[in-house]
């Protein structure tokens, strides 16, 4: 008897296998790579003042104009006689950033303000994937920036006064399709810093922490904000000069190839060197301008 | 009391290799076939920039006692030539983060001798998905049957507007709104 139900059993399950949907047999041996690496947490180099954990991709070369525009409130200069601060430009960048392989990339630069030139490298030390085997992106980028300029009242004793620093470590989360968030811990360095009209001699170095997000309001419009706090006694405590940390907000409005960037920002400077020691316009008066960026793409190599 | 014993020995036997006979059979009429090469290209012609990109690592399976077929394609192995066209395919257009394959369900309807080695002109009738929407359609192309292997090679278009992938209105110049897709698949017993 046990006989006759082993055959019917040996039977009726192989013809039950024989029904089988194909698909759900496939799909239970189908090999879907599941820990890939979650892209376009930003879709840019930078937020607006802040860089991203993006690197410009293998073999290819970004040429990027970046610009500010002068103060747009009258109380800090803007106003209806200078068109909102379009007839000034506080600071434009022409950059090249080349991406040596997936993991690397390098740059040079030249800003308007000190006319300083820049190099700079990014380096992605971790990439979130879509299983959170690993949770979050990080990016390490430093920059060092010359200024060339003419040494009018002997403030530069030899061509090493002449240069800055910047390490920053890149911390990002894509939480979802729509919100990604970094934090930005900066050191920077200046080798020359002088004693200011009150006697006070600023920092050679400080740190500052930065913060910037993106949160997507459609599959083409998003809202990306950006913050640094400055750890800078000289900054916070200074009893004549007001400086300010730095806040940028823009809309990023994607059109397939080409992201536009307009930002609203109280930095003046573009590079970290910059914009993280000297900005002193307050968001409150009217300080902010506005910014963008043009970017191109040219692939190199396959 | 011997043959009392021994009949059911018999029986036992007899049943035995019965079952084992039809047990057999049933195995061997239910040859399932599973993709060892593929390569899916698809191609875009637009005024400025024409868009291509292979998928190699396309998973199937082909029974033919029954003219199933099921194709499985992960869309994050569409490999590109400019890395950015790349990224802009996963996250504008496929959100391949939320829809990560695309597939296809079916049966094949033409007559097909699986047992002939030959070519055959085949139409398959079935379920294609592709950006989480289903579409039912008849797609056509040619079934080759050597011994051992089937390869199967279509060629077929998809009108992106037919499964919600949305072209934003100032690129449109730059993508076509239909697609071609040529796919090429091996197809070899499955162990």
């Amino acid at each position: 008897m046990k006989n006759y139900l082993f055959v019917f059993i040996l039977f009726f399950s192989s013809s039950v296998f024989a029904q089988d949907d194909l698909m759900s047999m496939l799909e239970d041996e189908a090999d879907i790579p599941t820990n890939t690496k979650v892209f376009a947490t930003f879709k840019g180099a930078k937020i607006i003042n802040a860089h991203t954990t993006e690197l410009v991709k293998a073999k290819t070369l970004d040429f990027r104009i970046t610009h500010r525009f002068g103060n747009i409130g009258g109380a800090s200069g803007g106003g209806f006689h200078t068109l909102y601060g379009f007839d000034q430009s506080e600071d434009i960048r022409i950059s090249f950033d080349y991406g040596i392989n997936d993991h690397i990339q390098v740059g040079i630069a030249r800003s308007k303000r000190m006319e300083n030139i820049d190099g700079n490298v990014k380096a992605k030390i971790l990439h979130q994937t879509d299983d959170n085997s690993i949770p979050v992106s990080a990016v390490w980028f430093s920059n060092f920036a010359f200024t060339p300029q003419r040494d009018l009242d002997n403030r530069y004793q030899n061509a090493i006064s002449r240069l800055s620093y910047v390490h920053q470590l890149i911390v990002a989360r894509k939480f979802s399709d729509r919100i990604s968030f970094e934090i930005l811990p900066t050191l920077v360095h200046r080798n020359l810093v002088e004693l200011d009209p009150d006697g006070i001699l600023d920092e050679n170095t400080f740190f500052s922490i930065g913060f910037a997000g993106r949160i997507k309001l459609s599959q083409r419009v998003a809202l990306v904000a950006d913050y640094f706090y400055s750890f800078s006694d000289y900054r916070t405590n200074h009893p004549t000069r007001n400086y300010y940390n730095p806040l940028g907000v823009g809309i990023e409005l994607e059109t397939g190839g080409h992201v536009f960037n307009l930002a609203f920002t109280n930095a003046s400077g573009i590079i970290e060197n910059n914009f993280l020691t000297t900005t002193t316009d307050d968001w409150l008066k009217g300080g902010y301008k506005f910014g963008f960026n043009i970017s191109r793409v040219f692939t190199l190599g396959k | 009391m011997d043959t009392l014993k021994t009949k059911p020995k018999i029986m036992k036997t007899v049943l035995s290799i019965l079952a084992n006979i039809l047990f057999l059979t049933v195995i061997n009429g239910q040859d399932i076939y599973k993709i060892t090469e593929s390569n899916v290209h698809f191609f875009s012609e637009a005024p400025l920039e024409n868009i291509e990109a292979d998928n190699s690592k396309c998973q199937g399976l082909i029974k033919p006692e029954t003219k199933q077929v099921a194709i499985i394609i992960p869309i994050i192995e569409f490999k590109f030539e400019k890395p950015l066209m790349e990224e802009h395919f996963n996250e504008n257009y496929m959100e391949t983060s939320k829809f990560k394959t695309a597939s296809f369900q079916g049966k094949i309807i033409s007559e097909i001798d699986f047992s002939k080695a030959g070519k055959y002109e085949a139409t398959a009738e079935g379920e294609l998905k592709i950006h989480g929407v289903s579409q039912k359609r008849k797609i056509s192309g040619e079934l080759e049957i050597k011994d051992g292997s089937i390869t199967l090679n279509t060629k077929f278009n998809v009108a992106l507007e037919d499964h919600d992938i949305e072209i934003p209105k100032m690129v449109i110049e730059n993508l076509a709104e239909t697609i071609e897709v040529d796919c090429m698949l091996i197809f070899e017993p499955k162990k």
